[in-house]
This record gives structure tokens, C-alpha cells and sequence, in this order.
């Protein structure tokens, strides 16, 4: 349609007679051109018929123009201008005017194709300004079969006629009109998409206002009129006869029950009267009906309803969903009123019982949703969900609302039935259409503890656990590596401590012990040329040094195959030591740890275990003493080891009686010297002996 | 048997094998007498100062003071005392360290019996005696105070076997100055590896076995 109308042109064909008096005009302006030399004394045109009688070649030549009057249609690509004199095309398109308002238009004339045109300086669109109000100027009556005469082109007119058909065009409405026999168009702009068509319109006499266009083809180059459409700028230039109207209002109102009388297929016309429920521009009201049924009347009359009012509506029948609803209704305000408070219900009831009707019900946010046209809300009350809609008039608007919030709402239930499966509940079962943003009542604010900030708090709570066990067991391998490490180190540092004993127990010892042999074996050699005797008794002792030697190198050699000592310390080696011994002695042995035991340096525990060995056998070989004890004693800064027997004892310092004893001692001597400790030895014959070793711990 | 033309000797040594191996060889000489013994260096300057001997035959290695610091510590107290140093092994550096100390003498134990004694008579007769391979030693030697107090920890860490980040750490310094210090050390031992660094640090004296 729209491309229909976008092929109107203006044709501003003028008929022969005004032709002729244009053609004489021009012969004069253009006399009155020559005596005033040249365009710029061409005299101002202020109406639209000096302009329209303007010849071509006249117009060609660019009178200035100057004219005010009223644009009576302004929309799509169309613009017509009238004044008192007559109406013109203009080809200016500002979409800051509105048809109906008094403008001045300034520009220059301009030979069109169908005739003269009103137009800027070179080319240019003229200049159209507003300068009052919307006043429209009073339509010349035309029956629809002189439309089509070319005086009328352009003209403001009104049409009598019968609405026969009612149509949507793009973004605009088409209505037919029966008139005396003939059929004419009437374009109406701007019908919002969403508006249902005024379809009550049809069959009514009505009298139409409008611009005559001349909708335009072209054929072998001729611009030829195919046909003529009546520019109406809105729907209130379209009345609808009073004496229809009064008949139409003769028919006899229903109640709800008895429409049931009717058979709809024909959608017969039907007359109600209610208060006003709820309003949708554009596409109806709900209206509360005296036997307190709720019908829904569909039309977009325009008119001023108010919610309470009484209206009077005459509609067609139809049904919808089981339900009565009137079609492209007619209605008449009628008194105000007051609706019926709202009845308060769960939404459970709602669901179950209600059939519709001003509620009050309560419901918890779930979700909220804004869209160009409406705010929705999703509420949920016992397991029941429901939606809530605020249509938007004008800037009304819902604020944004925290979801879990507890609302109470305020507004027409509308049952809703969903073709949904036998078993699965009814949602959305019925809506809540909202009149206004104060039906919305918050009754209580949502808890801190949301849905998602659980979650989020959840989140947060694993992720720091998450972190805290990966930490730990980074903590614990490194813990791991570690140890691992220092028992290397340990063991690694435990081994070179034993083997640099050992080093040292050859190098001190037996390499010492040879050396002495050496020193002896040399004496024994003089002695043997010089004195058999004392040769014969440095052989004895160098025999003796020897197997002292041996059994010390025995004894180092067995140590070191048996790390009990380093293993499990001094005290175990001392128990294992004495009950050993027990074995093959008959003497009673006995062990008393005191202080504080612990581990002491390998040199220092290997020492003190040598001497404790050394002291103990001796007491078994040579004392025969009954009783035997063994005493450590761990000081704070110092360890003492005892041997103690009740045997025969010896001439304290007098080693003459054996000499393996005597070696012994000199043995253990040396071993105490060496650990630095001090070495004490008590002894006088029949009264036992008594050997101590006391070394200080830095 | 007092006799004023015996040189009396105390024996200082923690090995009694040792000291009665000397005792036993010493008194049969008609010019000798051990007047004392000694397990180890209290025990020696107390046994110095109550038998004043002509001579002392020290041992090098003892528990607690070794020899060469009794000998400082003798001669501190004594000027007049000769101390003739006898040692298990034979090192530059310990031969070095003793003589700078004051001994008289320095011979190894398995030294023969004769040149012992001759070494012996030596000293007591106001004269140094050292073995003549002591003495090539000697002048051979690589001063090991070339070394660095730095050094020498570093060396002594080495020859226990510490890994170089363990070494950095024990004297707290940074993994690059152990390294440079242990390239410093190998260049003036003349050395290649850590094993025989710690090879030639013992062999020369520079280190001991503890």
C-alpha cells in the first residue's frame, strides 16, 4: 500500500478554462516582467491559485512565493498545502510538522510535470514553518463520483459514504467506502502495529475527511490518473453518523449468560453495559458486567475511559478459549464509578476456583523481565507460578526488583488455559495484569542467602579449600623432600663421622700400637746380643703388645659389623653388652641408667662403650667378684660411666701381678684421655674395684 | 740411679704402646733416663714443671692440645726447654707448623732406633736436627698460608664431603663464592677435584684427620 501511495504524485491537472486564464496571466506577468527587466521584479505570489494559474513556462520562470495555510496531510512521501484559495503538492517532507497545523511556506514556483510547484531556491525544497495551532479548515462536501474531477485535486474534502471493508496497509490502515455506488479509498497513517483495526467501523455510515490524491502511473512516458485515494490524516477525520450510532445503541443490552443464546459464527452484534476493568490502548478493556461476569471487548476506538466508568458497548459476538468476547465494539462512556475492592486469594485458589476479577494475591519474585511494551514479573506462591504484567503507558515503569522478594500485587486475573499434557501442573495458568506500578507492594525483602550468592559463597568456600589442600600437599611434599634430604644429610653426615672414627682408630691406634712394637722389636734386637734375658722378656712383651693390638683391632674390626651402637645408642649397646656377658659368667652383672640418656657423639658413645666392654671383662677374667654394675649416669653437662666389682681387687698403681690387665687398664686410660674425660681407678686388694670415666659435654 | 750426665727426658704421648716403647729403648742407654711421662698436655706441662727434663720427646697428635701447642705452651713458660717432636706421619705442613712453634727437632715415629737417638743428642746439644727427606720436604713446600682463612673453611667443608649449596649455606655466602673460592684453592694446591684436594690438604698437613 505504502508503495501505492508512494507512486501518488500531485496532480495538479488543471481543467481548461483555468488553463486559459493562466495562460492570460502569464502573457501579462510576462509583459509586466519585461517592463520590470527581468526575474527579480517578478512580484510575490501569496495565494495557491495565483500559483496553480501560473502557465508552465510562467512557472518556469520562479515567482517568488509566500503562502500561508494549513497542511492538511503531511506523512508517508505526501504533503498537501490549502488555503482559502485552493491546495497545492509540496515536495517537502519535514517530519517536524504535523498535518493540521497553520504553516508558512516560502519558495519559488517551478513547472512540474502535472503542473506549478512550490519550491526552494535553486531546487532546493521550499521552506515550510509552523506559525499556529492545528485548525482545520472546513472540508468542501463531495459526492464520491465528482472526486475524481481535477478541481478537486488537493482539496480538503469529505466524503459521505458506507465502511464496507477495513484493512491494514504497512504501517497504516485502508478503508473502503460504498458511496452512491462508487468505491472510494481512504489511507489513514501511522496505525500502531500492536492496535487491533477499528474494525467496528464496517457497515457503519460514515463521513470522511481528507486530501484528494491522484494515485499516478506512467505509460509510454504519458503520466496518466489510474484512480484517486483520500489522504486522512488520522481516525478522528472519520465520523460516524449520529443517527447510526443512536440505532446501534437501540439494541437491547445482555447479560453475560444469555450472549450463550447466540450463535457466534455469524458474530452477530451485541450490547452490553459493565464498568470498565482494565484498559489496553489499542487494543481494549475488560468490562465488569452487572451479573459480575468479566468479558473482554476488543476495539481501539479511541475515546476516554476511565477504570470504574460505565460504558455502554455494542460489539460482535465471539467466543474464545469457552469464553463470550465482543469484536470491533463501538462503546459510550457512561457515568464514573468505582470498581469492587480487590478480593484477596492465594494464588493456589486463583489457580483452582477463580474465574477472573480484581485480586489481591501475594507471590515471591523469581524473575523480572522489562521489554519495550510491558514488565513482566514471574512469581511463585505454594508451588503455583504465575506472571504479572505492567503494560507500559507512557513512561510507567517498574523498578528493578531483587529476586526472592515477597510481593503483593494487585490486579485482574486472567485465566489463562495452556494446552499443556494431563499430568503436569498448570503453570502460568492465569496472569495478573497490573494497572499501575503502586500495585506492586513490596512485603518483604528477599534474604540475604539468594539462590546464586549460595553458590557463590559455596564457589568461594571450595576454591579456598581447594587452594588450602593443594597448599598442604605442596607443603607436605616439600615437608617430604625435605626430610628426605636432611635424613640423607644425616646419614650421609653419620657416615662420614663413622668413618672418619674408623680413620682415626687405625691411624691412632694401630699405626701407634706398630710403632711401639717397632720401638720394643728394636730393643729386643740389642737385647739379643747383648742380654738373653731381657731379651726373652722383651720378646714376652712385645708378644703381649701385640696381642693387646690384636684384640683391639678384633675389636674395632667386630664394631664395625655390628652398628648396634649406632643404631640404637649407648644404653641398648651397655644392656646388650652386659647381658651378653651374662651368659657366659656366673658373676651377677648389673646396669643402672640414670639422669637423662641420650645420644651423645659417635666417638664419644664408641669411647665409653669400649671402656665399659674393656672394665667389664677384666672384672670377669681377673676379680672373681660376685657382683658386677654397670652405672651411666647422663648429667646435664657431663656423662659418667662406672665399673664397680666386689673381687680381689689390686695394689692400686702395681700392675706386676698380669699383664694383660695391666694393658687393659692402660688401655682404658688412654681411651678416657682421648675422649678428654677424666679416668679414675680405685682399687686395694680384697676390697674390689672401682673405675670411672667422667667426660664433659661442651 | 741419680746421675747429672744422663739427659732426662719426659715422654709426652697419649699412646702408652709408644711411651713404653721409647722408655724401654731410651733407659738402656747409658746417656739417657726418662724422667716422666705424659698422656697428654696438662699432663705434660705438670710433669714438666715438677722433673725440669733436659729433654722432651713430644708426640704430635694428642687429644686436646695437640703437640705443637704444648710446645708453644712449654716454651712459653720455659724458654731453655727443648722439645724434639715425634710424629706418625711425616707432613710439610705439620713439620712447618712445628718448627714455627719452636720445636728443636722433628723425626717420625718409624724412625730407626739409632738415628733417634742421634736426633736426640742433637737437640739436646743447643742444635736443630731434622731428617734430611723432612728437609727437602720442607723446602719444597707450598706455603698453605697461601691459602685463605676463607679458603681453608672452604677446604675443610670440602674434605667432610659438604656439597658446594651446603658448604654456601653452613658459611652463608652465595653457591658462585664457594665455587670461585674452591677454583682458587684447586689453583694453588695444584690440584683438579675435590678428592684430591682433600688427598693433598691431609697429605701436606693442611688438614687433619680429627
Amino acid at each position: 500500500m505504502n508503495k501505492t501511495l508512494a507512486t501518488f504524485a500531485l496532480a495538479m491537472s488543471l481543467c481548461g478554462v483555468t488553463n486559459a486564464i493562466a495562460q492570460v496571466a502569464a502573457a501579462a506577468d510576462s509583459l509586466a516582467g519585461l517592463t520590470n527587466s527581468g526575474n527579480l521584479a517578478l512580484p510575490t505570489l501569496t495565494t495557491v491559485r495565483q500559483v496553480n494559474e501560473l502557465s508552465p513556462e510562467a512557472a518556469a520562470r520562479g515567482y517568488p512565493v509566500r503562502l500561508q495555510g494549513v497542511l492538511t496531510f503531511h506523512d508517508w512521501d505526501l504533503s498537501f498545502f490549502q488555503d482559502d484559495t485552493g491546495a497545492i503538492y509540496l515536495n517537502n517532507l519535514d517530519r517536524s510538522l504535523h498535518a493540521g497545523a497553520e504553516v508558512v511556506v516560502e519558495g519559488f514556483t517551478s513547472a512540474g510535470q502535472s503542473g506549478s510547484m512550490v519550491i526552494g531556491r535553486d531546487g532546493a525544497k521550499a521552506a515550510i514553518r509552523a506559525v499556529g495551532p492545528i485548525q482545520w479548515p472546513q472540508p468542501k462536501k463531495v459526492s464520491a463520483a465528482s472526486l475524481d474531477e481535477d478541481r478537486y485535486g488537493g482539496q480538503w474534502v469529505s466524503v459521505s459514504g458506507k465502511v464496507t471493508k477495513v484493512a491494514s496497509a504497512h504501517d497504516g490502515i485502508i478503508l473502503d467506502l460504498l458511496s452512491d455506488g462508487v468505491l472510494v479509498q481512504a489511507a489513514i497513517p501511522r496505525w500502531p502495529q500492536n492496535w487491533v483495526l477499528p474494525g467496528y467501523l464496517r457497515d457503519l455510515p460514515v463521513t470522511v475527511r481528507g486530501a484528494v490524491s491522484r494515485r499516478q502511473s506512467q505509460m509510454d512516458g504519458m503520466v496518466q490518473n489510474v484512480g484517486t485515494v483520500l489522504c486522512t490524516p488520522s481516525l478522528e477525520m472519520v465520523e460516524v453518523s449520529p443517527e447510526a450510532l443512536d440505532d446501534l445503541f437501540k439494541l437491547p443490552r445482555e447479560n453475560y449468560l444469555k450472549l450463550f443464546r447466540f450463535t457466534t459464527w455469524e458474530n452477530p452484534a451485541v450490547r452490553i453495559y459493565g464498568q470498565v476493568l482494565f484498559i489496553r490502548p489499542g487494543l481494549g478493556f475488560f468490562v465488569l458486567m452487572e451479573d459480575k461476569a468479566i468479558i473482554w471487548v476488543q476495539t481501539s476506538l479511541p475515546g476516554t475511559l476511565m477504570p470504574g466508568g460505565f460504558v455502554d458497548v455494542v460489539g460482535r459476538l465471539d467466543t474464545f478459549d469457552g469464553r463470550a468476547l465482543l469484536t470491533d465494539a463501538y462503546f459510550r462512556a457512561g457515568k464514573p464509578g468505582t470498581l469492587p475492592p480487590p478480593w484477596k486469594q492465594t494464588a493456589r485458589e486463583v489457580n483452582e476456583f477463580s474465574h477472573g476479577g480484581t485480586i489481591r494475591v501475594e507471590g515471591r519474585l523469581v524473575g523480572q523481565q522489562a521489554s519495550v511494551s510491558e514488565d513482566s514479573l514471574v512469581l511463585e506462591n505454594q508451588g503455583v507460578t504465575f506472571l504479572a504484567r505492567l503494560f507500559h503507558v507512557g513512561n510507567v515503569q517498574l523498578p528493578k526488583l531483587q529476586p526472592g522478594t515477597l510481593l503483593q500485587l494487585s490486579g485482574l486475573c486472567v485465566i489463562k488455559r495452556m494446552p499443556l499434557p494431563e499430568n503436569l501442573p498448570q503453570t502460568f495458568a492465569f496472569q495478573l495484569w497490573l494497572p499501575s506500578p503502586a500495585d506492586v507492594q513490596i512485603l518483604q525483602r528477599p534474604p540475604w542467602w539468594t539462590v546464586e550468592r549460595v553458590f557463590i559463597l559455596c564457589g568461594v568456600i571450595l576454591l579456598l579449600g581447594l587452594l588450602a589442600v593443594g597448599w598442604a600437599a605442596l607443603l607436605r611434599r616439600q615437608v617430604a623432600r625435605q626430610s628426605t634430604l636432611i635424613a640423607s644429610q644425616r646419614e650421609q653426615h653419620a657416615v662420614a663421622e663413622e668413618r672418619s672414627r674408623i680413620a682415626r682408630e687405625f691411624h691412632d691406634t694401630v699405626q701407634q700400637q706398630l710403632a711401639g712394637i717397632n720401638l720394643e722389636l728394636e730393643t729386643t734386637e740389642l737385647n739379643l746380643e747383648q742380654s738373653p734375658a731381657e731379651a726373652r722378656k722383651s720378646v714376652g712383651l712385645t708378644r703381649q703388645m701385640i696381642r693387646h693390638s690384636l684384640a683391639e683391632t678384633r675389636q674395632t674390626i667386630w664394631d664395625l659389623r655390628s652398628p648396634a651402637l649406632e643404631r640404637a645408642g649407648l644404653v641398648v649397646a651397655l644392656q646388650n653388652l652386659v647381658s651378653s656377658l651374662q651368659q657366659s659368667s656366673s658373676m651377677q652383672l648389673g646396669l643402672q641408667v640414670a639422669g637423662a640418656p641420650r645420644r651423645l657423639s659417635g666417638t664419644l658413645e664408641h669411647g665409653l662403650f669400649r671402656i665399659a666392654q674393656e672394665a667389664m671383662t677384666n672384672a670377669i677374667k681377673h676379680s672373681k667378684a660376685r657382683h658386677c654394675n654397670l652405672t651411666i649416669d647422663f648429667a646435664a653437662r657431663s656423662v659418667r660411666l662406672r665399673v664397680q666389682d666386689d673381687g680381689c681387687g689390686f695394689q692400686g698403681g702395681s700392675f706386676s701381678g698380669d699383664g694383660e690387665m695391666h694393658f687393659g687398664l692402660l688401655g682404658m686410660r688412654e681411651r678416657a684421655n682421648k675422649l678428654e674425660g677424666a679416668f679414675d681407678l680405685h682399687s686395694q686388694p680384697g676390697q674390689g674395684t672401682k673405675i670411672e670415666v667422667t667426660v664433659e659435654i661442651a | 740411679m741419680k746421675s747429672s750426665s744422663k739427659i732426662r727426658v719426659l715422654l709426652v704421648d697419649d699412646h702408652f704402646f709408644v711411651r713404653l716403647g721409647l722408655a724401654r729403648a731410651l733407659n738402656r742407654e747409658p746417656d739417657f733416663k726418662v724422667v716422666g711421662e705424659a698422656g697428654n698436655g696438662t699432663e705434660a706441662i705438670e710433669a714438666f714443671r715438677r722433673v725440669k727434663p733436659d729433654l722432651v720427646l713430644m708426640d704430635y697428635h694428642m687429644p686436646g692440645r695437640d703437640g705443637v701447642a704444648v710446645t708453644r705452651a712449654l716454651l712459653r713458660e720455659f724458654s731453655a726447654a727443648r722439645v724434639l717432636m715425634l710424629s706418625i706421619d711425616e707432613k710439610e705442613e705439620d713439620v712447618h707448623r712445628a718448627l714455627a712453634a719452636g720445636v728443636a727437632g722433628y723425626l717420625p715415629k718409624a724412625t730407626q732406633r739409632e738415628e733417634l737417638l742421634r736426633a736426640m743428642r742433637t737437640v739436646h746439644a743447643g742444635e736443630r736436627f731434622l731428617p734430611p727427606t723432612l728437609a727437602a720436604l720442607l723446602t719444597a713446600r707450598v706455603p698453605a698460608n697461601e691459602l685463605t682463612p676463607r679458603e681453608l673453611e672452604v677446604l675443610e667443608l670440602v674434605s667432610k664431603g659438604l656439597s658446594t649449596h651446603e658448604i654456601a649455606h653452613v658459611l652463608g655466602c652465595a653457591k658462585t663464592t664457594v665455587k670461585w673460592h674452591f677454583k682458587n684453592i684447586m689453583q694453588k694446591l695444584e690440584v683438579s677435584g675435590r678428592t684430591e684436594a682433600t688427598r693433598a690438604a691431609l697429605e701436606r698437613g693442611i688438614l687433619h684427620v680429627e
